[in-house]
């Protein structure tokens, strides 16, 4: 994994310690098929906007299902704002 | 002083299962119980106005004193669902159902969850600028008016329910409310919306501004009052759902026995919440200062500190 991939994954197993993230595949499962039901996907998205210091629009946060979805955001954000990935 | 010497309540009977909503709307009983927090919505009948749910918080409030409640100065409704359109005002309607003088100054406040205490504000300060004695502060608000029944974001969680405030100024005693913060973020107020006669709320957006907003205006209320978070005995937060009240209690690191859960049999009731909350704990003797804070529609949140006089 990516550094920013294990950022995010540590960031959603500290939301929830129970999500079954065990290799790379699981980047590209849905939330909700890794124990991530939609409140605990608001916090992951609400952790992800204060630990990068990003915005993560409302229409583009339904758009974000898994998490190299989010991450895939996350480094365009961070290379539009000329930040560090 | 203006205090709080009681509060009255009235949850209407109807209630909608929120299990019997789970294959409608993908949901297991984990879900239900540990994160919504709701198992039951309360719901008032078809015939019950606005006005008919504070008339009933009203009863109540008289029987837990034990006697008549005479000479109201001023009757305040908080609610954005009146009776019918909204004029007269829904504390006209009430004034007139329960009877009382024509001195006594009534008018409404059009606020959801922070509803209760910018309401608790403004009677406070009303009252003493103009030398009134006694008044009732009432949160109506049936959400069930505006509630889609198919929409999963808000049939699962807003339920129907009202209560009635006594605010005394006398040497007697009670909970003395103040001092108060609040705060508005009128650009995201799109966020919770009702768009022709149907309630909308964004989810991410309403949970994002809870969590964020609400922890930094507690620290500045009490940092305001020179006061920690030890020296606080109760947090009554709204009850927006489980999930929100249980990140606030997160971020703000503070024990689950300091931040009681009141939701599962009725569901968020917006304004009244706060009230219901306090309603039974107004008379326990180890409680001595008290936070609330409460943070929705608007979007709007106003925290205050309530202490107990002797």
């Amino acid at each position: 994994m990516t550094p920013l991939q294990q950022m995010l994954t540590k960031i959603t197993i500290e939301v929830h310690n129970s999500a079954t993230i065990k290799d790379p595949a699981d980047l590209d499962r849905k939330f909700s098929e890794i124990g991530i039901d939609s409140l605990d996907a608001m916090s992951v998205m609400l952790e992800v906007m204060e630990r990068f210091d990003i915005q993560i629009p409302n229409d583009d946060v339904t758009k974000l299902t898994t998490l190299n979805e989010l991450a895939g955001f996350v480094e365009a954000e961070l290379v539009r704002l000329g930040r560090k990935v | 002083m203006t205090y709080i010497a009681a509060i009255g309540s009235y949850i209407p009977s109807g209630r909608e299962s929120n299990y019997s909503k789970k294959d409608k709307f993908s949901l297991d009983d984990d879900f239900i119980v540990r994160k919504l927090g709701v198992e039951e919505v309360s719901r008032k009948a078809s015939d019950e106005e606005t006005s008919d749910l504070c008339v009933k918080a009203f009863a109540d409030l008289a029987a837990r004193l034990g006697r008549r409640i005479e000479a109201v100065d001023c009757l305040v409704v908080c609610t954005q669902n009146p009776d019918g359109a909204g004029l007269p005002h829904t504390s006209a309607i009430v004034h007139g159902k329960l009877g009382l003088s024509p001195r006594c100054a009534c008018f409404d406040i059009s606020l959801g969850c922070s509803g209760y205490i910018y309401s608790l504000s403004i009677l406070k300060s009303f009252m003493r600028d103009n030398g009134l004695s006694c008044g009732v502060l009432f949160t109506a608000d049936p959400y069930s008016k505006i509630i889609n029944p198919d929409d999963k974001n808000t049939a699962l969680l807003f339920g129907d329910a009202a209560t009635a405030t006594l605010l005394l100024d006398d040497s007697s005693g009670g909970w003395a409310p103040g001092p108060f913060l609040f705060g508005t973020r009128g650009k995201d107020g799109g966020a919770l919306v009702n768009r022709n006669g149907v309630l909308h709320m964004n989810g991410q957006a309403v949970f994002n501004f809870s969590a964020t907003e609400v922890p930094v205006q507690v620290n500045a209320l009490l940092k305001n009052a020179g006061l920690g978070l030890d020296d606080i005995d109760l947090f009554l937060f709204h009850q927006g759902s489980k999930y929100i009240v249980d990140t606030l209690a997160r971020r703000l690191s503070l024990p689950a026995v300091k931040v009681p859960l009141n939701l599962s049999g009725q569901g968020n009731t917006i304004s009244s919440s706060l009230p219901l909350m306090l309603q039974d704990r107004l008379d326990d003797i180890h409680q001595r200062r008290i936070l609330l804070s409460g943070f929705g529609v608007g979007l709007s949140w106003a925290s205050c500190l309530l202490v107990r006089l002797q």
